[in-house]
C-alpha cells in the first residue's frame, strides 16, 4: 500500500506551495488515479511519487516504510514508473528498450545477465508484444510504443506501478484495450496502480479510487460514484455536467 | 553479412590495417625485409639486422606511430561515443563540445609559461572546464536543446582557440614551432614513450567506459526517464564525461588537435550494428583506431610532405556532418 502523508511540494527559491497537504492512500491490486483539470498539480504530484521531484514536507510511505529520502536505485526497486510515450534519440529495438528496466539490478560496472534478458522477455510476453520485440521502437505505433514501456516496468518488478496519462495519444480503442490490460494486471499480479487521466469517464470506468485535484490540493477521494458527482466536477472543471446512469454504468457529459 | 560477422570484421579491423600501414611509407622498404624484421624483433635471430636503417624505420618509426594512431583514434570515437549518448545529442564529438581545444590550450600554457604543470593534468583540467562551459551555456529548465549545445560548443572552442593565440603570440619563439606543429595535429612524433603514455591515459578513461557501456542506453531516454529506472543521472554523467575528456585530453596533449574522428566513426557503426552501446562502443573502440590509422597512412603517403592528420579528418568529416545534418532536419531543433 502506497501513503501519501500532509504532502507539501515547492519549487526551490520560490514561496508558492504547488501541492498543498495531499494525503491519500492507494491499495494493492486496485487502480488509483489522480484526476484534475490541467494546472490542478496532478503532473506534479506524480513527479513527486516518482521521486523526480522533492517533496518540501510530509512523506511518502510504502507499506511501513517512509520512501521519500531513498535514493534513485533502491526507490527504482519498489516503483515503476510509464512516462508518455516518446521518441528517444536513438532507435533501440523494443527488447533493448524493455531490458533497460532491468538497469537499478544491474550494477554499475556491469551488463545485463540472462536472468535479466529471461525476465525482459517474460514482460513482453505478457503484455501480448513478443511479435514487437526486435522491431525499432522509434517505428511502431503509438499504442504499441506505450505497451512496450508498461513492459519495461514490469520488468522492473516492483510492487507499485505509476502511469502518466497512458491513454494521452491513443486513439479510442487502443485507450480501452491499454486501460483493460493494466486493470487485469493489477489484479493478477496484485500491484499498486496509481495513474493520471484526463478523462473522467475513462476514471470513471476503470479506476477503483480516485483522488481528485484542483488548484494543488484534494477536492475529495474516493470510489469513482462518489467522487464524481455533478457538484464536483462543476467545481474543478467550472463547466455543467450531467450524470446519464443506466443500472450499475454511469456517464458524464457536459451540458452544452 | 551477420550481425557476429560484422562484429568479427570490426573487431580485426584495426590489425588489418596496420599490417597494411606497415607496409606503405616514402622510404621503400619492401615487404619482405618487413616481415624478416618483425620476426627479428619477436625471436631475435639476426644481429646485423637489429642495427639496419630498414628496422629503425619500422621498428621506431612506423609502428609507434600506427599505434599511437590507433590509440588516439581509439580514445577520440569511444568519446564520441559516450558524450553523444550522455548529451542525447548524435552531433556532437569532443571537438565540437571544445574538449580538444580546451585540452590544447592547457597543454600550450604548460609548455609555453608553466613547466612544472604535468601536461596531461594541465589538458584535462581545461578540457574539463571547457565542456563544463558548453553544457552550462546551452542548459535549459527542460533540458539542453541540441543546436544550442552546438552553438555553445562553437563558443567555448573560438574562447580558447583565441587564447591558444595569445599564448603562442607571447612565447619564446624557440618554443613558437614545437606548438604550432604539435597544435596542426600530427602522428609524426610518435615515439615509444610517447605511445606509453597515450596507452596508460588512454586506457584508463576509455575502460571504465567499456564497463559501463550499458547504462550509455539507458541515460541516453533522458534524465527524467534514467531517474526513474534507477539511475543517479547527475553523478554518472559527471563520471562518464570526466573519463572521455580523460582519454581526449591524453590523445591532444601527444598528437594535437584531431577533429571529426569522434563524430563520424560512432555513426558508421551505429549504421552498421544498431544503437545499443553494449555493441557499439566497444566496436567503437575499433573502428576508431582502423579508421584514425588509415587516415594517417594517407596523410603521411598521399604527398612527398606529412600532410598534418586533421586536414585528412576534417576533409572527410566536414561533408558527413552536412550529411547529418540534412538528414536530421527538423528533429534537430527539438
Amino acid at each position: 500500500m502506497l501513503r501519501v502523508k500532509n504532502l507539501y511540494f515547492r519549487h526551490r527559491g520560490t514561496g508558492i506551495d504547488i501541492l498543498r497537504d495531499i494525503s491519500f492512500e492507494a491499495r494493492e491490486g486496485e487502480m488509483t488515479t489522480l484526476l484534475g483539470p490541467n494546472g490542478s498539480g496532478k503532473t506534479t504530484l506524480f513527479k513527486c511519487i516518482a521521486g523526480i521531484w522533492k517533496i518540501s514536507k510530509g512523506d511518502i510511505l510504502f507499506g511501513e516504510k517512509s520512501i521519500k529520502d531513498y535514493n534513485y536505485r533502491e526507490r527504482a526497486k519498489i516503483i515503476s514508473v510509464v512516462p508518455q510515450e516518446h521518441q528517444p534519440v536513438f532507435p533501440y529495438t523494443v527488447f533493448e528498450l524493455v531490458l533497460m528496466g532491468r538497469v537499478s539490478r544491474v550494477c554499475l560496472f556491469s551488463v545485463p545477465t540472462k536472468r535479466d534478458e529471461e525476465i525482459a522477455e517474460e514482460a513482453l510476453s505478457l503484455l501480448g508484444i513478443e511479435h514487437l520485440r526486435d522491431r525499432d521502437y522509434t517505428k511502431i505505433s503509438g499504442g504499441e510504443r506505450q505497451l512496450a514501456l508498461i513492459a519495461r516496468a514490469l520488468a522492473q518488478q516492483t510492487p507499485l506501478l505509476l502511469l502518466d496519462e497512458p491513454t494521452s495519444h491513443l486513439d479510442f480503442k487502443n485507450q480501452i484495450t491499454l486501460l483493460k490490460k493494466i486493470k487485469e494486471l493489477a489484479r493478477e499480479k496484485n500491484l499498486t496502480v496509481v495513474m493520471t487521466l484526463h478523462d473522467p469517464n475513462l476514471a470513471m470506468i476503470f479506476s477503483d479510487r480516485i483522488v481528485l485535484l484542483n488548484k494543488g490540493s484534494i477536492l475529495c477521494t474516493g470510489s469513482p460514484k462518489e467522487v464524481l458527482n455533478p457538484a464536483n466536477l462543476h467545481n474543478v472543471y467550472e463547466i455543467e455536467v450531467s450524470i446519464l446512469s443506466n443500472t450499475d454504468k454511469c456517464y458524464i457529459y457536459p451540458i452544452i | 553479412m551477420g550481425k557476429g560477422t560484422k562484429k568479427a570484421v570490426l573487431f580485426l579491423s584495426p590489425f588489418f590495417v596496420s599490417l597494411v600501414a606497415l607496409f606503405i611509407g616514402v622510404y621503400g622498404v619492401s615487404p619482405e625485409v618487413i616481415i624478416k624484421i618483425l620476426l627479428n624483433e619477436l625471436i631475435g635471430f639476426d644481429g646485423e639486422l637489429k642495427a639496419s636503417a630498414e628496422r629503425a624505420i619500422v621498428v621506431d618509426i612506423r609502428l609507434p606511430r600506427i599505434i599511437m594512431a590507433g590509440l588516439v583514434g581509439a580514445a577520440l570515437s569511444t568519446a564520441g561515443v559516450t558524450l553523444q549518448a550522455v548529451f542525447r545529442n548524435p552531433l556532437v564529438d569532443p571537438y565540437i563540445l571544445g574538449i580538444s581545444a580546451g585540452s590544447a590550450f592547457g597543454c600550450a600554457i604548460a609548455v609555453g609559461f608553466f613547466h612544472f604543470l604535468p601536461l596531461q593534468l594541465s589538458a584535462f583540467v581545461f578540457g574539463i572546464l571547457a565542456v563544463t562551459l558548453a553544457y552550462a551555456i546551452a542548459k535549459t529548465q527542460e533540458g539542453v536543446p541540441r543546436v544550442s549545445l552546438i552553438l555553445a560548443g562553437v563558443i567555448v572552442s573560438a574562447f580558447f582557440s583565441a587564447l591558444v593565440s595569445i599564448v603562442k603570440f607571447l612565447v619564446d619563439p624557440h618554443r613558437l614551432q614545437s606548438i604550432v606543429f604539435w597544435l596542426m595535429g600530427s602522428f609524426n612524433l610518435a615515439e615509444w614513450r610517447a605511445v606509453k603514455t597515450a596507452f596508460l591515459g588512454i586506457v584508463l578513461g576509455i575502460l571504465p567506459l567499456v564497463l559501463m557501456r550499458w547504462r550509455l542506453n539507458v541515460i541516453s531516454l533522458g534524465d527524467e526517464e534514467a531517474k526513474t529506472l534507477g539511475i543517479n543521472v547527475e553523478r554518472e554523467r559527471l563520471i562518464l564525461v570526466a573519463l572521455s575528456t580523460l582519454a581526449v585530453s591524453v590523445a591532444t596533449s601527444l598528437c594535437g588537435i584531431i577533429g571529426w574522428v569522434g563524430l563520424i566513426v560512432p555513426h558508421i557503426i551505429r549504421m552498421v550494428i544498431g544503437p545499443n552501446h553494449r555493441d557499439l562502443l566497444p566496436l567503437a573502440i575499433f573502428g576508431g583506431a582502423s579508421f584514425t590509422i588509415l587516415a594517417d597512412t594517407i596523410a603521411r603517403s598521399i604527398t612527398k610532405f606529412d600532410i598534418p592528420i586533421g586536414i585528412i579528418t576534417a576533409l572527410s568529416g566536414a561533408p558527413f556532418f552536412a550529411y547529418l545534418l540534412r538528414r536530421s532536419g527538423r528533429e534537430l531543433w527539438r
